[in-house]
């Protein structure tokens, strides 16, 4: 293969629009001790150094950067503390702890294991062995309804759309695949989604719970779907969030406090502390954010992203 | 901080392995662009270059304590970045669908032979200036492709070209740059 086509390959790969056979083809070269084989590493490196030539970011600004993150690491519990404050209320409700059930040690245990195995060529094989007995968990955990989102708080009005029909949510009530929470103008709802990550659902809203849940293990899928209004979700940085979708976004907590909040035109995402990563949904747009950025999408892509004040939200207009 | 000032970086790593936090952040400061440099080899996304940098030195920190102050430093956080690039790899599998995850993986077995005993800083640094030597058409293209990541069809339909064209008006950019580049390291060494 000439260089050209080599490099309509890479470019390819790195657009994410490679074909599978043209993937083994540049993963067969890439593996080779050929001559293309570090002209294609070469390559590589070069798009990467030219993209931290035209990104650079100033030594003080990384450190400043750095050194929030390391402070959040050190006293995760800010991020409690930050989540209580925020919750609308103001009443001093304790975020109630649930430990995880038998079926999630299992799933955490699966995905440990499925992230460490080396998969090489028997894909279809391994995928076999890994999603059969997963499914059949996610299964059995939908038909017997027991969920590890666990509501803690429910304020009045707030409605719970379960099967078609529109039941009243209280403390205690679990959450599963299907459901649909709606809650009234004035009042809000508090959720354990798994141990250490919580979620506040505000006035005005609508959360989706879709298939397949529990989030521990379909986490990648899209699990949480905001589909108006505003939440909150904080997530202590020793445990995996759900992935929280809205029709211009999908939003992975890695740790921290976040809010999100979304209209039929746009999305907004508020980082209070630590990091989130985010990607454009139905767009190739992936962005990291820290402690102190907002984000600002719509369904064209992104409007804007940067450093915030704590009432950025006031200039996101409905 | 001032980079120009003399900065006595053993008597940081000693006093960051008693935990100095201040200490320690002066050789965040030090060594950011060289392990930015040294992740963006294999990482071509920015965010994520600096994210991967980042949790390299959040490790550092919290096992400063086991560093031996009389080594270098530079080689052991390049070690445990490269480590955390490599798990990076291996998680991103997951979300990725199944093409991408068959050169990921090559690329992944290809780094993991690599001896990598350089960070590569000063590549970073020539190309930057080389590119403020491009026409500012081709600084566009450059920045569009390599900072903005638009895809290259993206490209061809908003310049009108077909995306070979494009892709071969981007190789030709590079092969200067790196000529460039070549030029001023060559000069750095002489």
């Amino acid at each position: 293969m000439n260089l050209i086509s080599l490099d309509l390959l890479i470019n390819s790969y790195l657009d994410g629009d490679i074909e599978t056979k043209e993937a083994k083809e540049l993963a067969s070269i890439i593996r080779s001790s050929s001559k293309q084989s570090q002209w294609i590493m070469d390559e590589l490196a070069m798009r990467g150094w030219l993209a931290q030539a035209l990104n650079s970011i100033p030594a003080n600004k990384f450190k400043q950067s750095f050194l929030e993150r390391l402070n959040a690491e050190e006293d995760s519990s800010d991020f409690l503390k930050e989540f209580e404050r925020r919750q609308a209320t103001g009443d001093h409700h304790t975020i109630s702890y649930t430990p995880p059930n038998s079926l999630s040690k299992i799933l955490i245990f699966t995905q440990a294991a499925l992230q460490q195995f080396n998969f090489r060529l028997n894909y279809i094989f391994l995928a076999a062995i890994v999603l059969i007995p997963c499914l059949w968990f996610s299964f059995s955990y939908i038909n017997t309804n027991k969920g590890s989102s666990i509501v803690t708080e429910s304020g009045p009005g707030v409605q719970l759309i379960r099967k078609n029909q529109s039941l009243s949510l209280q403390k205690g009530t679990s959450l599963t695949a299907g459901d649909r929470l709606i809650t009234p103008l004035s009042s809000g709802v508090f959720i354990n989604i798994n141990e250490g990550c919580q979620l506040s659902l505000k006035a005005s809203s609508e959360l989706s719970f879709v298939p397949l849940h529990p989030a521990r293990f379909h986490n990648k899928q899209g699990n949480l779907v905001l589909e108006k209004g505003d939440l909150e979700m904080k997530n202590n940085r020793s445990t995996e969030s759900p992935l929280l979708s809205t029709s211009h976004l999908e939003l992975e907590l890695q740790y921290g406090a976040v809010e999100l909040s979304t209209t039929q035109s746009s999305s907004l995402v508020k980082v209070l502390q630590g990091v989130c990563h985010i990607n454009e949904r139905g767009r190739l747009g992936q962005h990291t954010l820290f402690g102190g950025q907002y984000f600002l999408i719509n369904s064209q892509g992104l409007i804007e992203k940067n450093n915030t004040s704590m009432n950025h939200l006031t200039h996101f207009k409905k | 901080m001032n980079l120009n000032q003399p900065i006595n970086e053993g008597e940081k790593i000693l006093l960051a392995t008693q935990g100095n936090k201040e200490a320690f952040s002066v050789l965040v400061e030090i060594y950011q662009a060289r392990l930015r440099a040294f992740a963006a080899k294999y990482v071509d996304n920015s965010e994520e270059v600096f994210d991967l940098v980042q949790e390299a030195f959040l490790d550092a920190y919290t096992h400063m304590g086991k560093f031996e102050p009389e080594k270098e430093f530079g080689p052991w956080i390049r070690t445990i970045l490269k480590n955390r690039i490599m798990n990076h790899f291996r998680s991103k599998k997951i979300r990725r669908n199944i093409q991408l995850s068959i050169v990921d993986e090559a690329i992944l077995e290809k780094m993991s032979e690599a001896k990598d005993d350089e960070f590569c800083e000063d590549k970073v640094l020539s190309l930057k200036d080389c590119v403020s030597q491009l026409r500012k058409q081709h600084q566009d293209l450059i920045q569009w492709r390599y900072a903005d990541k638009v895809p290259v069809k993206d490209l061809a339909y908003s310049l009108k070209q077909s995306a070979s064209a494009i892709s071969m008006k981007l190789m030709r950019i590079r092969e200067i740059l790196r000529t460039c580049m070549n030029g001023k390291l060559g000069d750095v060494k002489a």
